[in-house]
């Protein structure tokens, strides 16, 4: 009885800050309409500044509260509502979740610059450990009194706010009818602004709390993965409710601790379950709990704009790119190489996203864990040989990427009908748990009944062996290299065949409303399961690729930021293109790594800090700031630069110069006059320049539509009549309903 | 022009539209408007579907940006002003459907046109003197009142506001027939105590009995304006393609 309470205190004290954070959710979801991914970070940057004010500058406890609390926290509200939130009106689903988590990455790399991660910080109960008191013949601590406290009192207080002040009552009202409010004389932008100001100090107070709670130790990723799992006790509210996201908090924090408390100890998986419990509690609630409908999910128009290349147009672009990539060979070191290897497969990754959140319409934020199940089918089932003479063989690759398709489909299958954030959050959750309970299980384990001896990932770290088709054997960096870049091409090819075809417009009708295209007789479950099967299996190819250009695993390879930064780059190089999941790879698994580790050396060799060190952590924030920059251009950046390139085409000569240019470096390069980045840096210039250079010879051909991406000349998108079609049945299907 | 005006010259009219342009996206559905509301008077925009009223309104009322043109409101141009900050102002808007909360209380609903500055008693003896029946559902979720009721409210608060320009957007819309009538002869007597109104309505035999003034907009264009009477036939004509 007594453990029993013990337990059930820690529990209600866990549940009453997951309330909190999960209010502050709900809070800003309500009145802005923009679900904040960046609530944990928000939470674990004010736990950090309260350390700093608290511990590092030792202010009193009350003043170091009062400026995090109510002055810091509501201000980093407040202007990221205002400098970001604002701008994206009329996005995509996709687009708004994408800019919250750049601002939860960019915060996360922002708490790394300023608290070096190699220092360790911590703390301390408010009113120390001693500081407590016998409740029912238990021990409770003021901080836990207090906790408890804030959160009865933070319930209490939105609740009163919500029904029994005016600009409670208007945040409601904005909800229903942002017009109508203006018409009343309300001004629905203050009051989102406001949500998010107390938002923030939400997070703040969260985060505060729960640090000495879960031991105090300040950690960045811990911190903002406690407050992600709060998502769960927001959904038991379903976004609207405050009671039942409290509820919701209770239910989760109480679980947590019967599980650490109750489940015997052989259990070795029983302390990831209770990490990962959130995540499945979350994922249930998704499928169990019917949803409200989304808002904007009758959006009939939103800012993105895709076109679809012709079928000659992307074998051209497919040659073009293996050209480009065999000739970089020539002059990159292995080193080198192995990193561009990467960034493509990251790019291979990305395609998956291509098809499923591109094509089709549907939001996985979790495209790597899909490889991590690859890479672990394959590591168990696809390998031949011993030592250096072990690969993967083709049929291991094919199996392996067969059971990601599996399981894409079964995560699929209970979330069918989930859309657009909802599903978001159901991937996620799949993948914090893939993380938390498949990588983290490192102990063996014994089958039961056929005593078969098998762990999930060995020791933390899987060794992957390169692959080998046939006689092509990618242990050589260069052959990989090629390889990967032609599995890209193929795929990407593929893709493009696939959304011109009969099934691609069908995955069209499908996003543009799931009704519409029901009410003409598609199926729209088959045609769900198919897309995220096909997407699975794709993600599981690029997965296995990726680890083996690793050469060497751990669960820190697939880590969910690591797929969130994904998805992001991947929506800001253009998520309805081949060529912006190329981009979005790169960015991702070259290009920033590339930056931060050239100004990181730069920095140790000037003897450390300095100029080189904050380009180096600058750089670890550019992926955020470029995240975040999306709201002014959701439709990403390939298009745009298409956009700018196009004009081009009627000033050859200008063109013709560039190449001249380029092949003039790249031969500079080659003889060894010039270094590799020196390369880049022409090929940036050249890139520059040429467009620039066209506009000043013919400035005529870049006066019509070279802002935005206009259609291709004599060629009218049928697609586009199509949409619009799909669109006025929904208007017709909505109004029925 | 502005026939039927009381004291022309004097009193500037409380609305005025200049050479309105306006559209939605690089469509443009109202071509140069010109229209004034004289103060005091009830001016009825008729015409059938699609023809630029609701786009008209939206421009007053200040929701739509028009892409040419002026709105003068009291003689001062308001066409860069937001439609809260015209709520302010006195322009007080029924949109086009049902202009309610459907998630907030009646008295939730009645909360939020205290926003236009106008204290909480007040609005509620107005209203519930005027609309006796919101009084009982005052507790009641403004989405589960009939569709009459929900006009009710959203008149209610045109009456208990004291706007200085009421713009009322199909009011029958969707309504059976008698509740139209009743709902008119709320009209009737706001403007008998001398609120100007801009009216839209499909329905011009509901609207022109109680209108000063009436203009016939079709595509786009005012294509006929005068008195109730003279409208009389040119409506007939506009609605059969004439």
């Amino acid at each position: 009885m007594h453990l029993f309470l013990t337990y059930t205190i820690l529990g209600l004290v866990t549940g009453a800050v997951y309330g909190i954070a999960a209010s502050g959710l709900v809070l800003t979801y309500t009145t802005s309409g923009i679900f904040n991914f960046a609530q944990g970070a928000m939470a674990m940057l004010a736990a950090f500044t309260y350390w700093q004010l608290r511990y590092g500058w030792n202010w009193p406890a009350p003043l170091a509260l009062f400026a995090v609390i109510a002055v810091l926290a509501p201000l980093l509200g407040g202007v990221l509502y205002v400098g970001i939130m604002r701008g994206l009106r009329e996005t995509a689903d996709v687009t708004k979740i994408v800019v919250t988590i750049g601002i939860m990455l960019g915060l996360i790399a922002l708490a790394q610059w300023i608290w070096n991660p190699g220092v360790p910080r911590t703390d301390n109960l408010f009113f120390g450990e001693a500081a407590k008191f016998k409740l029912l013949g238990v021990y409770v601590t003021d901080h836990e009194a207090i906790a408890l406290g804030c959160a009865v009192l933070i319930a209490v207080g939105i609740r009163l706010l919500f029904t029994s002040t005016r600009t409670g009552v208007a945040m409601r009202a904005v909800v229903d009818n942002p017009a109508l409010l203006q018409l009343n004389g309300g001004r629905p932008g203050r009051l989102a602004a406001f949500s998010w100001a107390l938002g923030g100090a939400l997070a703040a107070v969260a985060g505060i709390l729960i640090t000495p709670i879960s031991g105090g130790t300040l950690d960045v990723h811990v911190l903002t993965l406690l407050v992600l799992d709060s998502i769960a006790a927001a959904m038991f509210g379903r976004l609207r409710s405050i009671w039942r996201t409290f509820g919701g908090g209770l239910v989760l924090g109480l679980a947590g601790t019967y599980v650490l408390g109750y489940f015997p100890s052989s259990w070795s998986w029983a302390s990831d379950f209770r990490i990962a419990l959130p995540m499945i509690v979350l994922f249930v609630v998704l499928i169990v709990l019917p949803q409200d409908r989304l808002r904007g999910a009758t959006l009939l128009r939103t800012r993105e704009r895709f076109t679809v290349p012709t079928m000659r147009t992307a074998v051209t672009w497919g040659l073009i790119l293996l050209v480009v990539v065999l000739l970089l060979e020539q002059i990159m070191g292995a080193n080198d190489m192995g990193a561009l290897t990467i960034g493509i497969t990251y790019g291979i990754i990305a395609l998956s996203l291509t098809l499923l959140t591109g094509y089709a319409g549907e939001i996985n934020l979790a495209p790597v864990s899909f490889g991590a199940i690859a890479t672990i089918i394959v590591f168990h089932l696809g390998l031949s040989g011993t030592g250096l003479a072990q690969r993967i063989t083709p049929w291991g690759l094919l199996i392996g990427v067969a059971v990601t398709a599996l399981v894409g489909g079964l995560i699929a299958l209970p979330a069918l009908r989930l859309r657009g954030l909802y599903l978001a959050l159901a991937t996620l959750a799949f993948g914090v748990f893939v993380s938390d309970m498949i990588l983290a299980d490192i102990a063996p384990h014994v089958l039961p009944i056929f005593h078969l001896h098998f762990s999930i990932f060995d020791e933390g770290t899987l060794q992957i062996p390169p692959l080998k088709l046939g006689p092509v054997d990618l242990s050589s960096t260069k052959t990989f290299l090629t390889t990967s870049v032609c599995v890209f091409i193929l795929v990407g090819i593929g893709l493009i065949a696939l959304r011109r075809s009969n099934y691609g417009r069908r995955l069209t009708a499908m996003k543009d409303s799931p009704a519409a295209a029901a009410t003409l007789g598609q199926n729209v479950v088959k045609l769900k399961l198919s897309v995220f099967m096909l997407s699975a299996a794709i993600a599981g190819l690029g997965g296995v690729l990726l680890s083996a250009a690793s050469a060497s695993v751990t669960a820190n390879t697939y880590i969910i930021f690591i797929s969130l930064a994904l998805v992001m780059l991947t929506v800001v190089g253009g998520i309805g293109s081949v060529a912006g999941a190329l981009m979005g790879g790169i960015l991702a698994g070259t290009a920033f790594t590339a930056l931060t580790s050239t100004f990181t050396n730069l920095s140790t060799d000037h003897g450390g800090g300095g100029i080189w060190n904050t380009l180096a952590n600058l750089s670890l924030v550019a992926p955020a700031l470029v995240g975040i920059s999306l709201g002014r251009n959701p439709s990403g950046a390939v298009p745009q630069i298409v956009a700018s390139y196009r004009p081009l085409w009627n000033v050859k000569s200008v063109l013709a110069l560039g190449v001249v240019a380029e092949a003039v470096a790249y031969v500079l390069v080659l003889t060894k006059v010039m270094g590799n980045w020196w390369f880049v840096l022409a090929t940036v210039a050249v890139a520059v320049a040429v467009p620039a250079l066209g506009r000043v010879v013919r400035p005529d051909a870049f006066r019509t539509g070279a802002v935005t991406a206009p259609p291709a000349p004599g060629r009218p998108a049928a697609q586009s009549v199509a949409v619009g079609s799909a669109a006025a049945v929904e208007g017709v299907a909505d109004a029925r309903s | 022009m502005s026939a039927s005006a009381p004291e022309p010259g004097t009193v500037p009219p409380i609305l005025e539209l200049r050479e309105i342009r306006a559209g939605y996206g690089s469509i443009e559905v109202v071509h140069g408007v010109s229209l004034e509301v004289p103060t005091g008077s009830v001016v009825a925009l008729l015409g059938p579907n699609g023809g630029g009223k609701t786009t008209l309104l939206n421009v007053c009322a200040g929701t739509l940006a028009p892409s040419g043109g002026e709105v003068r409101f009291e003689g001062n141009p308001v066409t860069s002003i937001s439609a809260d900050g015209r709520a302010r102002r006195g322009i007080c808007t029924v949109p086009e459907g049902r202009g309610v909360f459907p998630n907030l209380s009646v008295r939730e609903n009645l909360l939020m046109a205290t926003q236009v500055g106008v204290p909480m008693d007040w609005i509620e003896d107005v209203a519930f003197t005027q609309f006796p029946q919101l009084a009982v559902r005052r507790k009641q979720l403004a989405g589960t009142l009939s569709g009459g009721e929900q006009q009710m409210l959203a008149l209610a608060r045109a009456f208990a506001t004291s706007p200085k320009l009421l713009l009322l957007d199909e009011l029958s819309m969707g309504l059976a027939p008698i509740v139209v009538t009743q709902l008119y002869d709320k009209v009737r007597e706001l403007a008998a105590g001398g609120l100007s109104i801009l009216l839209v309505e499909q329905f011009a035999r509901t609207a022109l009995p109680i209108a000063d003034f009436a203009a016939v907009v079709l595509q786009g264009v005012i294509a006929h304006r005068g008195s109730p009477a003279e409208m009389e036939e040119a409506v007939s004509a506009s609605y059969l393609g004439g």
